[in-house]
């Protein structure tokens, strides 16, 4: 305990000690020593025009670009204030349509801007050296199909068992650990680990599927499902760019006009196995799609899955405007394949041109029949992109958020529907999910960022979206830093109709905070915010054209997710502090909503140097009183030594309070083995069969009972 | 303020001295104080600053994650530092603590450094290799494990020394 206070105090006095850095050390100077002495080795590939904008602007006025929570994604995609189509329908669907010239020409001619801006004037040999990649594209043929076995296991477990929390009932989540009652799934130190877990003395891994790299190209399983005796995965797909000595090589061996450069974008894939033999997992079936992965479901039988295609303009400059178009056209459209084969296009008839002006990416979205995967997959894409998905199991919602800034004099403001000047907005696009496919429906555009999914909903016809901005005002300038002015930051509250008509708002809800988490239950919304403590919000929505407040109550702390749980109360899991802000503690809230204009905080569960998980995935329901959640602790030992535990509490509630069930730890580390003793929370995760309560990592599996909170079996992985 | 760590990155990897020395600004005061605790002297602390600049802007085009970014120049930072010190001119004396407490610190640490004198005794009393772990710790918020790949020990050494040297630094400071 000393030495952890002492720690603390030790940080405060050395970082409050007053040093002057000496000029030699400023930003300047420092620009001019790397630039005098330093040449950098193996320079990557330029990126898109759009970077470059931003990078003049903040790099020549060191300026005072204020970007919003959450915005780092954000300038990846297009940040030019664009006209979006904003309604249109999509005609049935031919797949032999073979015209792609309306797409084309949208990239062509943004390609045009494009090329002049990065290569038009300059030397394209050292151009060239700088785009080069790979050229390329290898996919790794996974062969045999075996038929699937008719007595394939159903999800069968004799009483209850944990499940994953989802946001909307039926539309299944991917997850890095399942359960079917009898077994654990779980992924982690990149493969999947498929365990026996029905007598928890003698738990066993039966099989384990590794995720090695093939060819250059790497593999990591993200998430899985399990679906009728099926487990379907979902990973990321990643190609290395070669090295960069071998293409100067290559370069100086050929004539430049026939190098051709472009980028191997990275892909999804997915691959379904047949479990119904647990200990002899067979590989069925895989789908490539390109695009870095956002987002899946299982809706009514098929997978869906949400990637972003990126298209590469920077990997196709070459000495010829004509030359790097034909590169341009390797890469212009999304690609699929199936089971190894060759790549596809996405049907021209199924792309939907969304962002005309600014077209630099995808949204790629495919739907695969589980029940019949010798089917063909249904790709769609639109020229839009996307941060945050929000899916129900009839519509798709996706966010992108873009911001105002100021560029060689001009100030691009962003706006919302309303035509109000925000710092930053957001663009939902909706679509239906059908049997033809997922599409394009409309979109609107929302002041403010969407934090997460949770800030969406949909009741009935009425979508609805809690977002945290600010106003933006006009620029300002000191005659050497130029910044577009923006006031606090407020949450607030849009309610749109089924065409995405703005019907409903409340804005400047606590002026100067920070939205932190948001959860809708049928006509009520839960907000947090905070600066200093944590005003949640009560919001009632029952009138989708007045969202009005009810109720408000500070606390110290913050909450990060939100969990309804019935008979009006709701569990907050987050961070604990006190009147100046939160401070390192975890905090349980139990909130009673009984009275909507008088939310109490009926309890709440605090540990001190310690932190939850709190993804959404990672709270557990075990019963209508019980929860569980995973947790890193840390604390020093009696030798003085730093410590983390890692466990999963189970706590019991009721209207009067909150209780500590148990606090579970994961399976024991070797202590003298340094590599493998630490993890991360992501990966800790709590499960339960019947009465036994597993706490599951990369480590291996604990079995507790929940009668006794004893310790009744371990696996190591 | 925010700042758009990834585009800088993005584009320091191209070769853009400017958007390195952008994300520099960022943390070059912490990249100074660090190696002004670690070095003991503004003028070391300066060459060491500057060394690392350069070899992290040479080598930028590796990295990987631009999150990564400030972990990773703190790093090169904490090693070029460490190299520093191995020059026999800048070794600090090895003996126990009540010793130390009676003679002089190494004069090499105690020189120019704008620091409190209790903070110079207390750090001087320090090998480099714990100075580099207490300071990865309590100013980097490096994990046990973090630095342990980052100096070639194991996470176990550095939990031991990190609690020996916080104990040693204490009976001085408090």
């Amino acid at each position: 305990m000393k030495n952890r206070n002492f720690s603390k105090e030790l940080e405060k006095r050395l970082n409050s000690e007053e040093i002057a850095l000496p000029e030699s050390l400023s930003a300047e100077s420092i620009e001019n020593f790397i630039r005098e002495n330093g040449e950098i080795l193996s320079p990557k590939r330029r990126k898109p025009p759009i970077k470059n904008r931003i990078i003049k602007f903040t790099a020549a006025a060191a300026a005072v670009f204020t970007i919003l929570i959450g915005i780092a994604a954000i300038l990846n995609t297009s940040i030019n204030h664009y006209e979006l189509k904003k309604q249109d329908n999509i005609v049935a669907q031919k797949t032999e349509d073979s015209d792609y010239s309306e797409v084309e020409n949208v990239i062509l001619s943004y390609f045009k801007n494009y090329y002049n801006d990065n290569y038009g004037n300059k030397n394209l040999y050292n151009n060239f050296l700088n785009n080069v990649t790979s050229s390329s594209k290898d996919h790794s043929a996974e062969n045999g199909v075996p038929t699937l076995d008719e007595s394939a296991d159903t999800l069968a477990g004799s009483g209850s068992y944990s499940t994953t929390n989802l946001q909307v009932k039926d539309a299944d989540e991917g997850d890095i650990i399942k359960n079917d009652g009898k077994y654990l799934y779980y992924i982690g130190n990149n493969k999947i680990y498929i365990n026996d877990c029905r007598k928890p003395e003698n738990m066993q891994t039966v099989s384990k599927i590794e995720f090695k790299t093939e060819n250059g190209t790497e593999y990591y399983p993200r998430e899985m499902y399990l679906y009728g005796g099926k487990m379907v995965v979902v990973l990321d797909k990643q190609t290395d760019s070669p090295d960069y000595n071998e293409y100067t090589t290559v370069f100086n061996g050929a004539a430049m006009s026939d190098c051709i450069a472009y980028v191997i974008p990275n892909d999804i894939e997915i691959r379904i196995y047949d479990i119904s033999d647990k200990s002899n997992p067979k590989l069925e079936n895989s789908f490539a799609v390109n695009g870095s992965y956002l987002a899946s479901r299982i809706i009514g039988g098929k997978l869906l899955t949400v990637s972003n295609y990126h298209i590469p303009y920077s990997g196709c400059g070459m000495n010829t405007f004509g030359k790097s178009c034909d590169a341009l056209k390797k890469v212009d459209i999304p690609r699929y394949s199936v089971n190894g084969g060759e790549d596809k296009k996405v049907s021209s008839d199924r792309i939907k041109i969304v962002n005309e002006d600014e077209p630099s990416n995808y949204i790629v979205t495919s739907l695969i029949s589980l029940d019949n995967p010798e089917s063909e997959p249904i790709l769609d894409a639109s020229l839009c992109s996307g941060q945050e998905i929000y899916c129900t199991d009839g519509n798709l919602f996706i966010a992108e958020s873009e911001c105002s800034y100021w560029y060689r004099g001009e100030t691009h403001y962003v706006t919302d529907d309303r035509n109000i000047n925000f710092s930053t907005v957001t663009h939902i696009y909706k679509y239906d999910i059908t049997d033809e496919g997922v599409l394009y429906k409309a979109a609107a555009t929302v002041g403010g960022i969407c934090i997460n999914r949770f800030s969406m909903d949909k009741s009935g016809d009425t979508f609805r979206i809690a977002t945290c901005g600010a106003y933006a005002d006009k620029t300002e300038t000191d005659g050497e830093t130029v910044s577009v002015e923006i006031q606090e930051d407020f949450s607030m509250v849009y309610t749109l109709d089924n065409d995405m008509k703005i019907i409903g708002y409340l804005g400047e809800i606590a002026k100067g905070e920070n939205m932190q988490a948001a959860r809708f239950m049928g006509d009520t919304l839960y907000l947090v915010t905070f600066y200093r403590t944590d005003p949640l919000f009560v919001i009632d929505l029952s009138d989708k054209t007045k969202p009005v407040i009810k109720g408000e109550l500070k606390i110290p702390g913050f909450s990060s997710y939100l969990h309804p749980v019935g008979n009006n109360l709701v569990i907050g899991i987050g961070t604990g502090g006190d009147a100046d802000g939160a401070d390192n503690s975890a905090k349980i809230s139990l909130f009673d909503v009984s009275e909507p204009e008088n939310p109490k905080e009926t309890d709440n569960y605090t540990v001190g140097n310690a932190y939850f998980n709190s993804n959404h995935k990672a709270f557990m329901t075990v019963d209508s009183n019980t929860f569980g959640i995973s947790m890193i602790e840390s604390y020093y030992n009696n030798a003085h030594d730093y410590c983390e535990d890692y466990s999963v509490l189970l706590m019991d509630f009721s209207k009067e309070g909150l209780t500590l069930r148990g606090k579970y730890k994961t399976a024991e580390y070797d202590e003298n083995d340094s590599e493998k003793n630490s993890t991360v929370i992501d990966v800790i995760r709590g499960a339960f069969i019947g009465n036994t309560v597993f706490v599951v990592n990369e480590n291996g599996i604990a079995a507790y009972s929940m009668t006794d909170n004893s310790k009744t079996g371990e696996i190591k992985f | 303020m925010k700042h758009d760590i990834e585009n800088l990155v993005s584009e320091a990897q191209t070769g853009n001295s400017k958007a390195f020395a952008e994300i520099y600004g960022f943390y070059a005061e912490g990249l100074y104080r660090f190696a002004l605790y670690f070095t003991g002297n503004s003028a070391d602390a300066e060459d060491c600053v500057q060394d690392a600049v350069l070899s992290a802007f040479k080598n930028i085009a590796s990295l990987k994650k631009a999150s990564s970014f400030k972990s990773w120049i703190f790093k090169i930072l904490s090693n070029v530092c460490r190299e520093k010190l191995k020059n026999p001119a800048d070794r600090l004396s090895s003996a126990p603590i009540h010793e130390i407490r009676e003679n002089a610190v190494s004069d090499n640490y105690a020189s120019d450094a704008p620091l409190s004198a209790e903070i110079k005794e207390a750090l001087g009393m320090l090998q480099p290799d714990e100075r580099q772990i207490v300071l990865l710790s309590v100013i980097g918020r490096y994990k046990s494990g973090e630095i342990a790949k980052l100096m070639n020990m194991t996470s176990g050494s550095v939990r031991s020394k990190l609690s020996r040297s916080l104990k040693k630094l204490r009976d001085i400071l408090q």
